[in-house]
């Protein structure tokens, strides 16, 4: 008998792993949309990775396939999209596709990892030109004679800092005149630290400290071929 | 439907590393005391590192693929022309290897997401081979300095053999390794309906989409699923036949990823302190082990690869760590690996039995081993931490959890074996 219990356990486990994996919404999907449909409804159009703004330029605008990828969201360099075994690393790319293109600056809050308040080199650095200012907002002042310090260090090297005294303010700007050296090969090497010390205030490290970055890539300096939102495919002029 | 069909021939282009060069039924090594199924894995390490060393000629995949499959056609004809219903009929016992396959690749087919280490290095360099490129072109990838090519080199040598070329054909082959170590470790002669049920058990529990997703330590895990029976075996029938298919497998590890040449270490050492083998095979053991990893060293030399893989570990930054920094990386070091075993059912369930078998003072040689081999698993992980240049909680968030699951796979056999003999304890007792 087919049906009998043996037959009927090892059943309810295959049943339990096609549930477990989406089997039937996943079969009807890749029988009913093709691997790019399925692609972007995974990384999105001009959303998140935005790859289907990239594939739509890679396959319906493009000329050349020298081609480099700025994602500004946090996550790993898209280069994978676009990469062309062809080229070599010393290669220049003078095409750039853009993923959400915050503007020519734009605000970021502060990582607050293990009680450092980082600026990651990997994910931020490289996609910026220079700091412009830190902001510290929403200060809780709980006494007057109270100060408030900060320091930019790169690798334990002090590269900037200024002190505020007897501050009344909530909102306080340090403007800083840090540049991001472009000279330097590998910004994994850039370890760029904020120290943030005080007194008689409160302020939330976790939500309260930004930075004011200007891009790498500004717009005017570019000609834009395709935008859809804020995903453009540049070429320098 | 076209993708579905693919996934189905591929699964067939697959299954003939299983099956060539060594007849599954036929006498050439059973003198070994070993069943079809582990001629299949013997076939399957081969295939592998024949595939290892043609990737490090400087040809093209365009070049051979095609006289590749050819020869193994031949190869197969020639092997089972004679004994088709044989065939068959060992193919047949593979169905629910088929199932699950389907199942998991239809998963891994729509999911798509490659994983971040798999976006920044692995997909890129089997884009390489995809692409007609060979292993001397790899030096044009800046990122190509972290890890071995092996994975990709399968990633995009399979992918070139799928009609469509979509990328995660060449995947499926990961999968497929996958499915197959997790069924060889359960098959058993007798007992077809347990086994089954185990098979299934075992991959609703590690199955998780994100393994697969292009990253490479489903490999390792799975070739130390295979290495863990053969281990058994080993301690079982004392076959040398056994040292030398660890030895291939070490092989393949140390061109798969950084930890792949610690997984080998630690199984060099395990055979020098605890198999009971005589001197010479031992320092047999060991030369071919270190001409293996000197062979690598070569190949990178004459490649022009650069050796220095690891930037985050220096000698400066060993000699200038101090107690203060020690005892905080050992603290989060200590967290983070309860939190990710206990998330572990492998490690979890594999580290309460070593506990009891501690307890009932089990002096096996199969329980030494795998004691040691835990015992130098986890102080590979305690080093690999403290010793590196790099924020620790990131560190450990990012890489632990993957650390943890390709070595657990040394320890699902050994699981296997303890719950077996418990069912055996309570029927015996009933």
């Amino acid at each position: 008998m087919i049906l009998n219990k043996k037959n009927i356990l090892i059943a309810m486990l295959f049943f339990y792993l096609l549930i477990e994996t989406d089997f039937f919404k996943n079969a009807y999907q890749i029988i009913s949309m093709s691997h790019n449909e399925r692609l972007i409804e995974k990384y999105g159009f001009c959303s998140n990775e935005g790859v289907g703004y990239i594939e739509y330029i890679k396959n319906e605008i493009a000329t050349t396939n020298k081609i480099k990828v700025i994602n500004f969201n946090n996550g790993p360099p898209l280069d994978w999209q676009v990469y062309n075994t062809n080229t070599k690393s010393t290669d220049l790319f003078n095409n750039f596709i853009l993923i959400n293109y915050p503007g020519d600056n734009h605000f970021k809050k502060i990582d607050y990892i293990n009680n450092k308040l980082i600026i990651n080199a990997e994910y931020d650095l490289r996609l910026i030109k220079a700091i412009n200012y830190i902001l510290i907002s929403n200060i809780d002042i709980k006494d007057n004679n109270n100060f408030l310090e900060i320091t930019l260090k790169d690798n334990q090297k002090i590269i900037y800092q200024k002190r505020f005294d007897n501050i009344k303010s909530n909102n306080i700007i340090f403007e800083t005149d840090y540049k991001v050296d472009s000279n330097k090969n590998n910004l994994a090497d850039l370890k760029l630290e904020l120290e943030v010390n005080y007194k008689n205030l409160k302020i939330n490290k976790n939500y309260d400290i930004s930075a004011n970055m200007v891009n790498q890539i500004d717009l005017n300096e570019f000609k834009i071929i395709n935008k859809f939102e804020n995903c453009y495919f540049i070429t320098e002029k | 439907m076209i993708e579905l069909i693919q996934i189905f021939l591929l699964y067939i282009i697959f299954s003939v590393t299983l099956f060539v060069p060594v007849n599954v039924f036929g006498h050439s090594l059973k003198k070994y005391k070993v069943d079809s199924l582990q001629i299949s894995t013997i076939n399957l390490i081969i295939n592998l590192n024949l595939l290892l060393f043609i990737s490090l000629l400087n040809y093209s995949i365009d070049i051979y693929q095609g006289y590749l499959v050819a020869f193994y056609l031949i190869i197969f004809l020639i092997t089972y022309h004679k004994s088709l219903s044989n065939f068959y009929k060992n193919y047949f016992q593979y169905r629910y290897v088929f199932i699950i396959f389907l199942i998991l690749a239809i998963n891994v087919a729509s999911e798509l997401k490659l994983g971040w280490d798999a976006q920044f290095f692995y997909y890129i360099k089997s884009l390489y081979f995809f692409e007609g490129k060979t292993i001397l072109n790899l030096n044009d990838f800046v990122s190509n300095k972290y890890h071995p090519h092996f994975g990709s080199y399968l990633w995009g040598f399979f992918r070139n053999l799928s009609m469509n070329d979509i990328e995660y054909t060449g995947r499926l082959f990961y999968v497929y390794i996958f499915c197959i170590s997790i069924f060889y470790l359960t098959s058993k002669e007798k007992n077809n309906y347990l086994n089954i049920v185990i098979y299934l058990i075992i991959i609703i529990a590690t199955y998780q989409y994100k393994y697969f997703s292009g990253l490479q330590d489903i490999l390792l895990f799975s070739i130390l699923v295979i290495i863990s029976k053969y281990i058994h075996n080993y301690t079982v029938s004392k076959e040398k036949i056994y040292l030398f298919l660890i030895l291939l497998c070490c092989n393949l590890m140390l061109w798969i990823k950084s930890e792949g040449l610690v997984y080998s270490l630690i199984l060099i050492l395990i055979i020098n302190f605890l198999f009971k083998e005589k001197l010479k095979t031992k320092i047999l053991i060991t030369t071919i082990f270190l001409i293996s990893y000197l062979f690598k060293k070569y190949i990178y030399m004459y490649y022009g690869f650069n050796e220095v893989a690891q930037e985050t570990y220096s000698l400066e930054y060993i000699y200038n760590l101090n107690f203060e920094i020690i005892f905080y990386k050992l603290k989060h070091i200590t967290s983070w690996l309860i939190y990710y075993s206990l998330n572990n059912i492998i490690i979890t369930l594999g580290a309460v039995f070593i506990m009891i078998g501690i307890a009932k003072k089990y002096r096996s040689n199969y329980e030494n081993i795998i004691r040691l081999h835990l015992f130098l698993t986890i102080g590979f992980i305690y080093s690999a931490y403290i010793f590196r240049d790099h924020d620790v909680i990131v560190a450990l968030r990012v890489t632990m959890e993957r650390l943890l699951m390709s070595s657990s796979g040394f320890y699902l056999y050994y699981i296997l074996i303890k719950l077996e003999n418990i069912f055996k304890k309570n029927n015996t007792l009933a």
